[in-house]
């Protein structure tokens, strides 16, 4: 953890497609070492073993959502680990919201696969260039 | 250089990976689709529980990520309208109707065509701008109408003119062409060319053949070169629903369309008045399994306002009530005029035949001992509902057009008000009036000046949604209710109506003509009252007038 190039990501989402479609982007283009999983709990059971850099996960799930997942990944022990958002919610008053929660950033779905790494890539820049 | 070669070969390297990942989604998407259509399926009537209807609008807003991902903006859209749907139903206390029911599915339909009819998969971010509205846009499943004709000039003239009217048209050269699965959804008919070259009698032969395709009860309209009996039987056996001889009249056929268009009728609406909670329960459930909508009261003062509310089709009313009999409510009731047509049907322990007697005097129309069985209570209020809705057509509706007349739209208004008022929800109301109508009953007569009026009320029919209330006020003007609308998605639908109205070309005899119309849109809250709303569209209707005619103005907005 802690490193200055971004290269391990662990992703979560519960709608396996979208998975592949992420999972896919961020290796082929973006070159990334990715492990997915399709709940909350998995992600969290997995981050000691995988020591990922970043953490990419989705808000509407059904047993644990985004929102509480970060919760745990704030704990001092995960040392500022970067969490980024991807939700098909798009109402602002919402999007405000989970902004406000303090995550790195939010992706919105549908999202273009083409450019995801990029994006991805550009959130890390800006929390390191700090 | 080397980078910049890397890149591309690594995006070259996803579009493939991408391709692969769409044809997957595709092969898998139907089957999704049954699933989810089954799962509907099985939350209808007493499977409804919000656990089961929350699962579902997962697996819509899943499916709205994966397909915009992939590229299939327009299914994506589609599942995004869905789920708008889905999460007011989610937030209603009651579980949704038959009609509600078969729009959704109708949803799911048209996601699996947009999969297929979504030719361009290259992401573009301008297709999910403004992505929080979508829901609210006024959607309309267009009518299908299929064309099977070998005259290409016919053919073209016929999409031209129906298309004005918002049909979507499928176009065929040959029957042979249309086979299962041809055919991009159900039609709401088939028009056919029956003329065949050596004369022969294709009818029923032809129908079969569509029938195979399309199913049973697809309405069938014949066109053909032949006037004579023995084609027109011929026709007729093959159960066709009209028959049009070349060269063809196309208001006929426009009527005829029309007909055949209009929506479902809605399921009967049943006030039952009783306060004994645990009857009134009774016979609730005991209509709403056979699909009928109801409204219990306990208390006798509530009946008027729920009447103006509901607009019940036939009043279920107990005879012994606490604070005032049923006989006393039936006299209220049919104190007011707008009531006077609605059945009541009284419901007593009493089996004293002369007491019933006398209820009917009050203007009951039946008596029933309670509790009334299912299998007596529901065709009885069934034929009584549908006898007091033929009787209140002739009433309510304007001969010519079909559309609602001027008292019974204003009612109509009210009610629209109150639920908007209660809900804090939108409402709008748009006036239509055709530009110079006199000139053209002076130039073409009275007859073409009635085409141009019922053009007009078949246009509103077909691209408004069943839920708009639409009323002629008389003369060439038509009144427009639409609930849960804001004023700009009046003034937006109106004026695609005003651009297509302008396009259509009515038929006289010394050739064909345009005539356009001008709209004004009242919106509430900024008007609060029927008469209000009547007049904020009014004043922007003249508003439009005087500027110049042929345009739409929202009261309250600047020439």
């Amino acid at each position: 953890m802690g490193s200055i190039t971004l290269q391990r990501i662990l992703l979560a989402d519960d709608e396996p497609d979208i998975l592949e479609i992420a999972r896919i982007a961020l290796e082929t283009v973006g070159g990334f070492e990715v492990s997915v999983c399709t709940s909350g709990e998995t992600l969290l059971d997995r981050l000691s073993e995988f020591e990922p850099d970043l953490v990419i996960v989705d808000v509407l799930m059904p047993d644990m959502t985004g929102p509480e997942v970060f919760e745990e990944i704030r704990r001092p022990e995960f040392d500022e680990l970067p969490v980024v958002y991807l939700t098909g919610v798009i109402q602002e008053e919402e999007l405000n919201g989970l902004h406000e929660t303090g995550v790195a950033d939010v992706i919105l779905k549908p999202f273009d696969p083409m450019t995801l790494a990029d994006r991805i890539n550009g959130i890390w820049k800006g929390r390191n260039g700090r | 250089m080397e980078g910049e070669r890397e890149r591309r070969a690594s995006a070259e390297q996803l579009e493939k990976e991408l391709e692969r990942l769409r044809a997957n989604f595709l092969e898998k998407l139907p089957a999704r689709l049954q699933a989810l259509v089954e799962e509907w399926h099985s939350l209808q009537g007493d499977g409804w529980s919000q656990d089961g209807a929350r699962a579902l609008h997962r697996s819509v807003h899943g499916l709205i990520g994966t397909a915009g991902s992939l590229g299939f903006a327009k299914m994506a859209k589609t599942a995004r309208r869905l789920e708008r749907r889905l999460v007011a139903l989610l937030e209603g206390a009651q579980p949704p109707n038959r009609n509600v029911f078969a729009e959704v599915i109708e949803w799911f339909e048209r996601m699996g065509e947009d999969s297929i009819s979504d030719g361009d998969t290259t992401f573009d971010p301008s297709s999910f701008e403004n992505m929080a509205e979508w829901g609210t846009t006024l959607f309309e499943p267009r009518n299908l109408i299929v064309v099977v004709e070998q005259e290409d000039p016919f053919a073209r003239e016929l999409a031209l003119r129906l298309g004005h009217f918002g049909f979507e048209l499928q176009m065929f050269k040959k029957i042979d062409e249309m086979v299962v699965g041809s055919v991009i959804r159900r039609p709401a008919a088939v028009i056919m060319d029956l003329s065949s070259p050596d004369g022969e009698l294709i009818g029923e032969e032809v129908a079969t053949k569509v029938r195979d395709a399309l199913g049973e009860d697809v309405p069938l309209v014949f066109v053909s070169n032949r006037s004579d009996i023995e084609a027109r039987l011929d026709a007729v056996r093959a159960g066709c629903s009209s028959y049009f001889i070349k060269p063809v009249n196309y208001s006929d056929v426009l009527e005829t369309l029309d007909r055949l268009t209009r929506s479902e009728p809605e399921p009967y609406r049943i006030l039952i008045v009783d306060d004994e909670p645990d009857t009134a329960d009774f016979h609730a459930t005991s209509l709403e399994a056979a699909g009928i909508e109801t409204v219990t009261v306990t208390d006798p003062l509530d009946v008027m306002s729920q009447l103006v509310e509901f607009q019940p089709d036939v009043i279920l009313m107990d005879v012994y009530m606490p604070g005032c009999t049923g006989l006393e409510m039936a006299m209220v009731i049919r104190q007011e005029e707008a009531f006077v047509g609605v059945p009541i049907v009284f419901l007593s322990r009493e089996t004293d035949r002369m007491k019933q007697i006398a209820a009917l005097g009050e203007g009951g129309d039946d008596f029933f001992t309670k509790p009334v069985p299912p299998d007596h209570l529901v065709p009885a209020v069934s034929a009584r509902a549908q006898r007091g809705r033929t009787l209140r057509l002739f009433m309510e509706k304007d001969g010519l057009t079909g559309l609602f007349r001027h008292s019974r739209i204003i009612e109509q208004l009210e009610a629209a008000v109150r639920r908007a008022d209660r809900q804090h929800g939108r409402l709008a109301v748009a006036m239509l009036d055709i530009d110079g109508f006199k000139e053209v009953n002076d130039e073409h007569g009275h007859l073409v000046g009635d085409q141009v009026l019922k053009a007009l009320a078949y246009l509103l029919r077909q691209r408004l949604r069943m839920s708009d209330v639409l009323g002629r006020f008389g003369g060439d003007e038509y009144v427009v209710v639409m609930p849960d609308t804001d004023g700009r998605a009046a003034l937006q639908k109106m004026d695609d109506i005003r651009r297509n109205f302008a396009a259509i070309d009515h038929e006289a005899v010394h050739g064909s003509f345009t005539v356009t119309l001008s709209c004004g849109v009242g919106e509430f809250p900024a008007a609060l009252t029927s008469h209000e709303l009547i007049a904020a569209a009014d004043e922007a209707l003249y508003r439009a007038k005087r500027g110049g005619r042929n345009q739409v103005l929202l009261a309250g907005d600047p020439d």
